[in-house]
Order: structure tokens, then C-alpha cells, then sequence
């Protein structure tokens, strides 16, 4: 079954996403989809959208059409991905010194799909950091 | 023999409490640094204080005037001769005759005397009585989707249309007699409201916000459960039969979630080789099949040869990194998940218990 990333087109439509979602991690990627960065991480985020579907749902934001978040997000990056349970942000400790989002594109899909449960475990459990399996502060210094 | 031991050591108990009520207002007690009254220092005489003078006027244009002088003060404490305050802290408190009267040890050993009676009645009504019956029960008076309170307000539907006093007066006027369905309704919600009550005194506080999905969740995991106590082998299979028959369904739920259908038959292979390999026993691996639970493997070093331990189950790894066993840290992934091995530093098992 094929299975399309979903396009929110603006801020009532992400308000209404993030608030609406129950019982599932909601991961928000923000850039632009002709962005090199954004395109790699589209190809993860449709390799496990499908594996998935149980505990998280994925929506793609333009932050050009949608620039409503961009200030209270920080979104300065080319990609960034950002998760929500409840209408509620939720941090990981990546290693990188930023908890709130990651800001690269990941092309491992299993280790994306294992941060996406560590997320849903930990937001279920209340948690509002939780801690990424894979420390990625000395790959991906700036 | 117990029973007298204890009575010896709770009249020892209740005599030094006794004894320490009257103690505490002697020195060297407990509260011993407290200021003992007039013999650490010397009391100032409230003459010696210099340029106090007497009330004049009490308002000044409405604003109310402190006369210059420590009398108010000296009501509430006294100066010693450095001038440092000492407040008394005694004559503020409000003595109580009744109070003092109490013979607090006749009244704790009649606490303790009712407290082993309620003990015993607690220990004849457990309150884990057995919920299974009266969930069944609820079940059949709630319909899917609708929490115990929702069902309440529909079989109460009925009477909500008569709000108007009039109708009410009309229908006792005609003497309407109640149709068949409503006696039943009434019948259903006395009956309802009495289970979800017995299941509040359980203790279970949300019973009203649970869903009929809920109960019957609950329903089910305990007849699992039981089943799996018991732990019933369908004649004419082997033990081993029945119970790599747990572990395929465990496998197909982990492999639903992470992996493609094509890897399912991959990883099922793989788990129950590690199962064997495992030395745990049977029952422990019968247990962890409940839900999704995740069960782990660690090697010592992330080099690809190394030796891989395990499954173990969450719990057991929890445990043992909070005990220290691990405290550099091993290498973990997921049983079941092809994919890399991370440091079990970063990994949380609180969250996957």
C-alpha cells in the first residue's frame, strides 16, 4: 500500500494536527520540499511512514506557505523535524546540545524509527525529554 | 508469643512518649536549645529603656498614631540587657483544660487495639475482590464506545425529555403508568450504578471515565492470564509446540510494527534460536508475551564478532543497569530488529517495561 506524506498548508491546519492527534506521536518536518537537505529526509520519513502508522503520523510543513511557526520554532534550518504528543512538544536529548527539534536529514530508517518509539514511549510515560538511542554530537558537529 | 512481644514493646513505646511530653519542658531535652528563661542573661527593665513617652492622641487626621514606647512589646516578650528581643513564645499559647486532661496512653492503646480489628477485617475482604464478574456485568448493560458515565445518562434519557413540571403533573395526573422500558432503564442504571460502585470501593477511582473497550481489555488480559497460569497445553502438541506458539504471536506483533512482511519470517527464525540459546525458564518466557514487550540483546564491545548475550527481557535489563552491572555501558538493540547495536547509556528501559 502506498502511503503519501501529507502537506499541511497552513497554521489552523498544524494547530488542528497537532491538537487533534490522541494516541500518537505527531512528527512535524518544516522546510521546503525542493530543498536537498528536506528531499533526503522525505525519502526516510516515507520509508517507515508505513511501519510506523501504529504509533506516529508524519506531516510536511513549507515554512514559506506556513511562516506562522518560524519564529516560535526557531525554524532556521533547511529541515527541520520536530514531535508532538498531545498537543504537546516533546524534547530529545540527541547529543547535539539542541533537544527542542533535529535540524538534518536522517537516512537511516531503522534509526529514525527507533527514535520515533523512544518518543512515543517516553511521551506515553509522561516524559517530556527523552533521551535518543543514538548520540549524534560527534558525527554531526557544526 | 509474637503477639505478647509486641504488646511488651508498645507499653514501652507509650510510657517514654508519655514521660517525653513532660520532659520536653525540662532542660536538656530535645528542645534543650531553646532559650531557658532569665538565666543565660539578664532581663532589661522596661525603666531602663530610655525616651518613651506616653500616648498623646490615637489619630492624627485619620492616620493612627504608635505612641513612642515599648509597651505594646513588652506584652509579647522582654529585652535582655543587649537589647536583643526574646519573644515568649508560652504566653501566647492557648492552654485547653480538656486537652491537658487526656491520658494519651489509654487512647493509643485503644488506637492499636481498633487498628489490628480493622486489620483483621481488611485481611477477610481483601480489596482486590475479584473484578472480572462485575466487568462482565457492566459490559452487558454498556454499548461499545460509551464510558460508564455515558451509559448512565442514555438509560437516564428518558426521564430527561419530562424536565417541564407540567409534563410531570400531567403524568401523575393520568397516572400514567411507567411503559415496560422505562421500569427496565431504572432497573439498569440501579444496577449499573451499583457495580461501578463496588468497583469504586476497589479503589479504582476512574471507573466512571472507563470505556467499554477498556473493561473489556481488562476482561480479557485477566482471562489471558489465567489461561496462561495455568498454562494449558492443547493435547497431541508437544510443551515446546505450545509455547513456540506464544513467541510466533509475540513475533508478529513486534515484526507487524517494525518490519516489512517479507523480514517477518527472518526474525521469527532469529528470536527463537535466541530463545533457546537463553536459559530462561519457561514460565518467565510465557509472561513476556503479554502485550509488546521488548526483549533485548547486548554484547560487550560494538565490534561485529563480538559475543551477543541475551534476550533478556526490559525489566531484567533495567535492573541491571541500575544495579551498575553495566557501567560503561554495553551495546543493546531490540530482539528482533536487524538494526545497530546502541550504548545502553542512552537507552531509557524504564520507558519499554
Amino acid at each position: 500500500m502506498s502511503y503519501m506524506l501529507q502537506h499541511l498548508t497552513n497554521g489552523w491546519q498544524v494547530d488542528q494536527a497537532i491538537m487533534s492527534e490522541e494516541d500518537r506521536v505527531l512528527i512535524i518536518r518544516f522546510g521546503h520540499d525542493w530543498d536537498p537537505t528536506c528531499m533526503v529526509m522525505d525519502e526516510t520519513l516515507y520509508k517507515c511512514a508505513e511501519k510506523m502508522k501504529n504509533f506516529a503520523v508524519i506531516y510536511l510543513v513549507d515554512i514559506t506557505e506556513v511562516p506562522d511557526f518560524n519564529k516560535m520554532y526557531e525554524l532556521y534550518d533547511p529541515c527541520t523535524i520536530m514531535f508532538f504528543y498531545r498537543n504537546k512538544h516533546i524534547m530529545i536529548d540527541l547529543g547535539t546540545g539542541n533537544n527542542n527539534k533535529i535540524n538534518w536529514a536522517m537516512e537511516d530508517v531503522q534509526e529514525f524509527i527507533d527514535i520515533v518509539e523512544t518518543v512515543y514511549r517516553g511521551a506515553r510515560k509522561g516524559r517530556g525529554l527523552v533521551v535518543s538511542p543514538k548520540d549524534y554530537s560527534t558525527k554531526y558537529r557544526y | 508469643m509474637s503477639k505478647k512481644r509486641v504488646d511488651f514493646a508498645d507499653n514501652v513505646e507509650n510510657k517514654t512518649s508519655g514521660e517525653s511530653s513532660r520532659r520536653f519542658k525540662e532542660k536538656h531535652s530535645l528542645d534543650s536549645d531553646e532559650e531557658d528563661e532569665g538565666l543565660k542573661y539578664d532581663i532589661l527593665d522596661e525603666d531602663d529603656i530610655e525616651g518613651q513617652e506616653e500616648a498623646t492622641i490615637d489619630y492624627d487626621q485619620g492616620i493612627r498614631i504608635t505612641p513612642f514606647n515599648m509597651r505594646e512589646e513588652m506584652e509579647e516578650g522582654h529585652f535582655d540587657k543587649d537589647g536583643t528581643f526574646i519573644f515568649e513564645k508560652d504566653k501566647g499559647e492557648i492552654r485547653d483544660g480538656w486537652l491537658d486532661n487526656i491520658d494519651w496512653i489509654q487512647i493509643k492503646e485503644v488506637d492499636k487495639n481498633n487498628l489490628d480489628g480493622e486489620n483483621e477485617d481488611s485481611d477477610d475482604d481483601p480489596s482486590n475482590i475479584d473484578l472480572i464478574p462485575i466487568y462482565k456485568q457492566m459490559l452487558e448493560l454498556i454499548q461499545p464506545g460509551e464510558t460508564v458515565t455515558k451509559a448512565l445518562r442514555r438509560l437516564g434519557g428518558n426521564q430527561r425529555k419530562q424536565v417541564s413540571s407540567m409534563d410531570k403533573w400531567k403524568a401523575k395526573k393520568q397516572k400514567v403508568e411507567e411503559t415496560p422500558e422505562e421500569m427496565l432503564n431504572k432497573e439498569n442504571i440501579m444496577k449499573l450504578t451499583g457495580l461501578a460502585d463496588e468497583v469504586l470501593s476497589t479503589g479504582n477511582m476512574d471507573v466512571y471515565q472507563m470505556t467499554y473497550e477498556k473493561i473489556s481489555f481488562e476482561v480479557k488480559k485477566s482471562e489471558e492470564n489465567s489461561t496462561k497460569s495455568k498454562t494449558v497445553i492443547p493435547q497431541g502438541t508437544q510443551d515446546d509446540d505450545a509455547l513456540d506458539m506464544f513467541a510466533d504471536t509475540f513475533d508478529a506483533r513486534e515484526a507487524e510494527k517494525l518490519s516489512s512482511a517479507e523480514r517477518k519470517g527472518e526474525t521469527d527464525k532469529d528470536t527463537i534460536k535466541h530463545g533457546a540459546d537463553g536459559d530462561k525458564p519457561d514460565s518467565q518466557k510465557a509472561t513476556s508475551t503479554k502485550t509488546d514487550t521488548v526483549k533485548w540483546e547486548y554484547k560487550w564491545e560494538n565490534i561485529a564478532d563480538a559475543e551477543i548475550h541475551g534476550p533478556y527481557d526490559s525489566s531484567q535489563m533495567f535492573d541491571w543497569t541500575e544495579d551498575g552491572y553495566f557501567p560503561d555501558g554495553v551495546f543493546v538493540r531490540k530482539v528482533g530488529s536487524d538494526g545497530q547495536f546502541y550504548s545502553s547509556k542512552r537507552i531509557d528501559f524504564d520507558l519499554y517495561i
